[in-house]
């Protein structure tokens, strides 16, 4: 039984590292080295679990995504007491909206995505890349679907705040009634 | 039309795209798995290599503070309760009268280690273990009357072991990472001054006139007297060998340290180290029957009864996959002692034997006695759900399970 789930974690970890780096990356706000620690966190605590989380072919993703969310959450917190990322994301962001050709840049949006607060970013990053519904990010995140809701209305206002851009027509974002500036 | 969400979506892919993790993740993770089995059992690494072979799951936090309760109270805390907490943080009450358990109280999130009650019960501390490494661990008191648990109170980074004074004011926990104790103080549940001891504080004990703590330094091989009053700490004692835990006899003239070696005596009155005693493959646990005239070690193997009059040991009782944790009868008669492979072993201080093993379940793992002797639970950590073995000490006969909500990591009882 016990080389059985050494077994599923190793297929696990072959087939879904690479892209839980990738989600890890994302979280982190584009911090490499942070990425990669906070993966091998998640692994370790599925690997000390692999007997409950395998059995019975269950899958192991929601648990890592849920470590790996609440990780990236924590590191973040610890990494802005330690003064070694900016304490005002307005001032990493060079000023939007001068030059009509800044307003398409993808590099301003993801320089903005990693000055949105972290748990908001979760939730854009789960929402809008992972492609997760509701449901299953407030289980990540340890809170209602109610709040996954609001968190991403936030998260993406400050999007728009940081970017400078407008709501489109008939967007998800402007269906769902939240206030916006 | 371009819209927000759908840049993003394409924004985060081009940014991630071709990003790959370091090579041999799988040999990082387990090695990082590894450093934590030694970590949470104090094991050697041949111990941890038993650990990856049988059992799988961490240990019980086994500091002889957080084993039972060091009551002495009055019964204020109503009838007597076994709280068992999970390991997210639940903590399941359950009357041992009728051996029904409460309504679980939850304090989301973090990993838990181990829980202690002030000496009249009022109050339980559970201990957190909070992920990274770098930030606070928390300890989150639970009030056991209106069964709520309060606000988590920061302790310094990679609290793993924490003591009870006897006399219920101050609570102390050694944090690994910080190299430091903090003393709680119980009546207000707030923080003193962090004290400053050695490289990575494992097992803490306070002798039973709560005027000094001593406080184990895993990776400097020494142990660090605290003065309670002044929270200073004195000259650490030298012992060798990786201490592990600390268990102080009940005159409070010796304290018993648990070392990679074996277990190492302190002559508290004066501080200073007596001849290492060999126990074992090194002992992980040490503890002190109630008449002060035992210390049981546990080690990788089996248990070693030491005898505290002269330091002399019996010849050592071996245990399958090595023992656990172990408790003992209030009248000293005899220590049961737990084996993750499923039973529970009662040893008689007397003879120093082993009587039949008792069948409690897979996962065995903490272990509690009530104050009358008569019933000791056993918590299981192993299946989908979390049971609590009760067993009659009087004919070593298994009673029907009790289900708790998450896999137990500790258990204490009320007086």
């Amino acid at each position: 039984m016990g080389s059985e789930a050494d077994h599923s974690f190793e297929e696990f970890v072959r087939g879904r590292s690479t892209h839980l780096f990738r989600l890890a990356l994302a979280l982190s706000g584009w911090n490499e080295a942070a990425a990669q620690d906070l993966l091998q966190i998640a692994l370790e605590r599925t690997y000390r679990r692999r007997r409950l989380l395998f059995r019975h072919g269950g899958s192991a993703e929601p648990y890592v995504r849920r470590v790996l969310v609440n990780a990236a959450i924590d590191w973040r917190r610890v990494l802005r007491r330690r003064g070694e990322l900016p304490l005002d994301p307005d001032a990493a962001i060079p000023a939007a909206g001068d030059q009509a050709g800044q307003l398409a840049d993808r590099d301003l949006l993801l320089r903005a995505l990693a000055a949105v607060p972290p748990r908001q970013r979760a939730v854009l990053v789960l929402r809008y890349w992972e492609d997760l519904p509701d449901v299953q990010i407030a289980a990540a995140l340890d809170c209602s679907p109610a709040t996954v809701r609001s968190q991403a209305a936030r998260g993406l206002a400050r999007l728009r705040q940081l970017t400078q851009i407008p709501p489109a027509e008939g967007s998800q974002y402007s269906k769902t009634g939240e206030q916006h500036e | 039309m371009n819209d927000l969400e759908d840049r993003l979506r394409e924004a985060i892919n081009a940014a991630v795209a071709g990003a790959e993790p370091r090579p041999g993740v799988l040999s990082a993770v387990r090695r990082r798995h590894r450093r934590w089995l030694i970590r949470v059992t104090g094991a050697s690494a041949a111990t941890a290599a038993i650990v990856v072979a049988g059992v799988v799951v961490p240990l019980a936090l086994l500091s002889p503070g957080s084993r039972v309760a060091t009551a002495t109270g009055d019964g204020a805390g109503g009838p007597v309760t076994a709280y068992v907490v999970g390991e997210k943080g639940t903590v399941t009450p359950i009357r041992t009268a009728t051996n029904t358990p409460l309504k679980t109280i939850s304090d989301r999130g973090v990993d838990s280690l181990g829980i202690v009650l002030t000496p009249d019960g009022k109050t339980a501390y559970v201990l957190n273990d909070v992920l990274p490494a770098i930030v606070p661990s928390t300890v989150t008191p639970v009030r056991t009357a209106t069964k709520t648990a309060l606000t988590p109170i920061k302790v310094g980074a990679g609290a793993r072991h924490f003591a009870m004074a006897p006399d219920g004011k101050t609570l102390y926990v050694a944090n690994v990472y910080s190299g430091t104790v903090t003393p709680i103080r119980t009546a207000t549940n707030t923080t003193l001054r962090p004290i400053k001891v050695g490289r990575h504080p494992e097992g803490i004990a306070v002798t039973p006139d709560s005027k000094t703590v001593y406080v184990a330094n895993y990776l400097a091989g020494t142990v660090t007297p605290i003065q309670a009053a002044t929270g200073r700490a004195l000259k650490p004692v030298k012992v060798g060998g990786y201490p592990w835990a600390i268990a102080i006899t009940p005159n409070g003239k010796t304290a018993y340290v648990a070392t990679a070696y074996g277990v190492v005596p302190i002559a508290t009155a004066t501080n200073t180290a007596l001849p290492l005693i060999r126990a074992g493959r090194g002992a992980l646990d040490v503890a002190i029957t109630p008449n002060g005239s035992t210390a049981y070690a546990l080690t990788a193997n089996g248990v070693t009864l030491i005898r505290t009059a002269t330091n002399t040991i019996l010849p050592p009782v071996s245990v399958k996959q090595g023992s656990i944790d172990i408790a003992i009868t209030p009248d000293s008669a005899t220590a049961y002692v737990t084996d993750p492979a499923g039973e529970v072993i009662p040893i008689s201080t007397a003879t120093g034997k082993a009587q039949a093993p008792i069948a409690a379940g897979k996962g065995a793992r903490a272990i509690a006695i009530t104050p009358d002797g008569k019933t000791a639970y056993v918590t299981l950590f192993h299946g989908d759900f979390g049971t609590v073995i009760p067993i009659r000490t009087a004919t070593n006969k298994v009673l029907p399970p009790i289900r708790v909500g998450q896999l137990p990591i500790a258990i204490v009882i009320t007086r």
